[in-house]
């Protein structure tokens, strides 16, 4: 046996890989089992009525001798329920604030008291909690490094706009066992923060900062981009990350004529290896914006007077179009807000609680809901909102995959 | 599935589960991806668990719709594994000059592999399958077997004697 054999050896038999299964294990085993039962037989009724239509429609073109006449035509699809409903349950006193969720966990920020909790979604039971030194404003989960980053701003306390006294405190927990894995604190206020290879991306008050662990184990934040910068996505599968800057404020601009326009922003990228911005996008009429890469995909929402969902080319970053028919009908008052699930795109009214998925390559509105709390998260099948006190398991009964 | 088979099922799930996630964790390099995979090759397993319970090796059956199920889920989404020619500086520097340097440097050099490749070394140099035992997991030739072994190793080699060049 070779060296490099006798290291892959041991490497694979390494028990730092070996993984303890989480609650909850058997139940989502045989959930999943069951919706593989069901869709077998849905898929077994729908071959039959195929083959039933076929052969009735054989039998009269046999029946009058005329092929051309008499083409009966199947549609298995369904349209999806205008307003589908949704299951709340209580996970105990005080408000969760941003959530994360995995296939196999959903993570959830809590207040009063202050803490970290692991939600188990096969029965929403509480799978880990823990208390945190701050109040958390936002939580990112990274699968591939295996940490739940959390963080919380404080501002100062006079509001005397002291841009300088604004600070982030950052936390890092290993997700299997909700360890503390490092901290660090930042000079500026935090709007949004994501989690990738290892590293926390934020949108602060300062500049795009990120958050990455040193050759001695302990956590660095480093200032990649300066300014304002208001928001902050993820693109994995490009190894890159986009963040939104204000390029004009309504009080310093010129060319914001629109009494209801709230700012410009600009969307940009930024390699997520060498730091390097890539790519420098075009003024966006929106302010409060928010970011959501999925499917190779980039949607910007915001608030303002024009255009304020925004489909972005994924090469340029510049606006190609408000999306289709579907996304034109939408209602979304003053703004909006976009969260990314695996699969599709969520979008709220800035004005309502209405909820609303659509598919992030066609822009086609999938599913929507009158009233939905908090921010929302998603993998296939499974999608979550969280709100004061309680978090709702979506039901996706229509066309919306998660 | 009758009460005798839901209980032997369950019972199979608690006490194998975690060697299944270690083995699924090993195929994939993502801890989340493997719980994904085992769950779903379990689910497949479980309608037919009364069969497949009288098997000699119910496990073994377990693991191979685990691999099926993990090269089935990286051929349809193809972008979530794409083996690099360079590994990017990440979380493993960090452990480099910590005594477990080397198997941090392999698992990630083996994050570079291709699906195919990874399970092939996996099966042989974990679970100790034979060249024909993998062939038939994998539904191939032992040839491919063979061929995809000694590149995987070629890869492997390369990245570490690269890692030792550099320290």
């Amino acid at each position: 046996m070779t060296d490099v054999e006798k290291l892959l050896r041991d490497t694979l038999a390494d028990p730092r890989h070996r993984l303890e299964p989480l609650p909850g294990m058997y139940e989502g085993v045989r959930e999943r089992a069951r919706h593989r039962q069901q869709r077998i037989v849905q898929l077994a009724s729908a071959v039959t009525v195929v083959v039933v239509i076929a052969g009735v429609a054989t039998a009269v073109r046999l029946s009058t001798n005329s092929p051309r006449e008499a083409q009966p035509t199947a549609s298995l699809s369904a349209s999806p329920p205008a307003h589908a409903q949704f299951n709340r349950v209580d996970i105990g006193a005080g408000s969760t604030g941003f959530l994360s969720v995995t296939p196999y966990v959903i993570f959830l920020a809590q207040t009063h008291p202050n803490g970290l909790i692991a939600v188990s979604p096969s029965d929403l039971s509480i799978a880990k909690q823990i208390a945190t030194p701050d109040a958390v404003d936002g939580t990112a989960v990274d699968r591939v490094a295996g940490l739940v980053w959390t963080w919380s701003s404080t501002q100062p306390a006079d509001a005397s706009g002291d841009s300088a006294a604004d600070s982030t405190s950052i936390h890092a927990y290993q997700t299997s066992t909700f360890a503390m894995d490092g901290a660090v604190t930042l000079p500026a206020y935090t709007f949004s923060a994501v989690a990738l290879d290892g590293k926390l991306w934020l949108a602060t008050s300062g500049g795009l900062y990120v958050v990455g662990t040193g050759s001695d184990g302990t956590k660095s934040a480093t200032k990649v981009v300066d300014g304002s910068v208001s928001s902050v996505a993820a693109d994995a599968p490009r190894h890159r990350i986009l963040f939104g800057v204000f390029v004009e404020t309504p009080t310093a601009s010129s060319t914001t004529t629109d009494s209801n326009t709230i700012g410009i922003v600009a969307v940009h990228a930024v390699d997520a290896a060498n730091h390097h911005v890539t790519t420098v996008g075009t003024p966006l009429p929106v302010g409060k914006e928010s970011i959501a890469v999925v499917d190779g995909q980039v949607w910007v929402a915001g608030f303002g007077s024009d255009s304020l969902l925004i489909h972005l080319d994924a090469k340029t970053l510049r606006p190609i179009g408000a999306g289709a028919s579907g996304l034109g009908k939408l209602d979304l008052g003053p703004g909006a807000i976009v969260w990314p699930g695996e699969s599709v795109v969520w979008v709220r009214a800035g004005g309502s609680e209405a909820l609303s998925c659509f598919d992030p390559k066609t822009g086609a509105v999938l599913e929507q809901w009158d009233t939905v709390q908090g921010p929302v998260a998603s993998v296939v099948g499974r999608a979550y909102a969280a709100s004061d006190g309680s978090l709702e398991q979506l039901s996706l009964a229509g066309g919306c995959k998660g | 599935m009758n009460r005798a088979d839901e209980d032997d099922f369950r019972s199979f799930v608690a006490a194998r589960s975690p060697s299944l996630l270690w083995f699924a964790h090993l195929l994939t390099g993502d801890r989340y991806a493997a719980e994904d995979i085992v769950q779903t090759a379990l689910a497949k397993t479980a309608a037919g668990w009364s069969r497949v319970r009288r098997k000699d090796n119910p496990e073994g059956y377990v693991r191979r719709a685990i691999v099926n199920t993990h090269l089935n889920a990286v051929r349809r989404r193809p972008w979530r594994e794409q083996p690099r020619e360079h590994i990017p500086e990440d979380v493993d520097s960090r452990s480099r000059e910590h005594e477990l340097d080397d198997r941090d440097s392999m698992w990630h050099a083996l994050a570079g592999l291709p699906p195919r490749q990874r399970a092939v070394l996996v099966l042989r140099y974990y679970e100790d399958l034979s060249e024909s035992d993998i062939a038939d997991v994998l539904g191939c030739s032992r040839g491919t077997v063979k061929s995809q072994a000694a590149k995987g190793l070629l890869h492997l080699r390369r990245i570490v004697q690269k890692e030792d060049a550099s320290t």
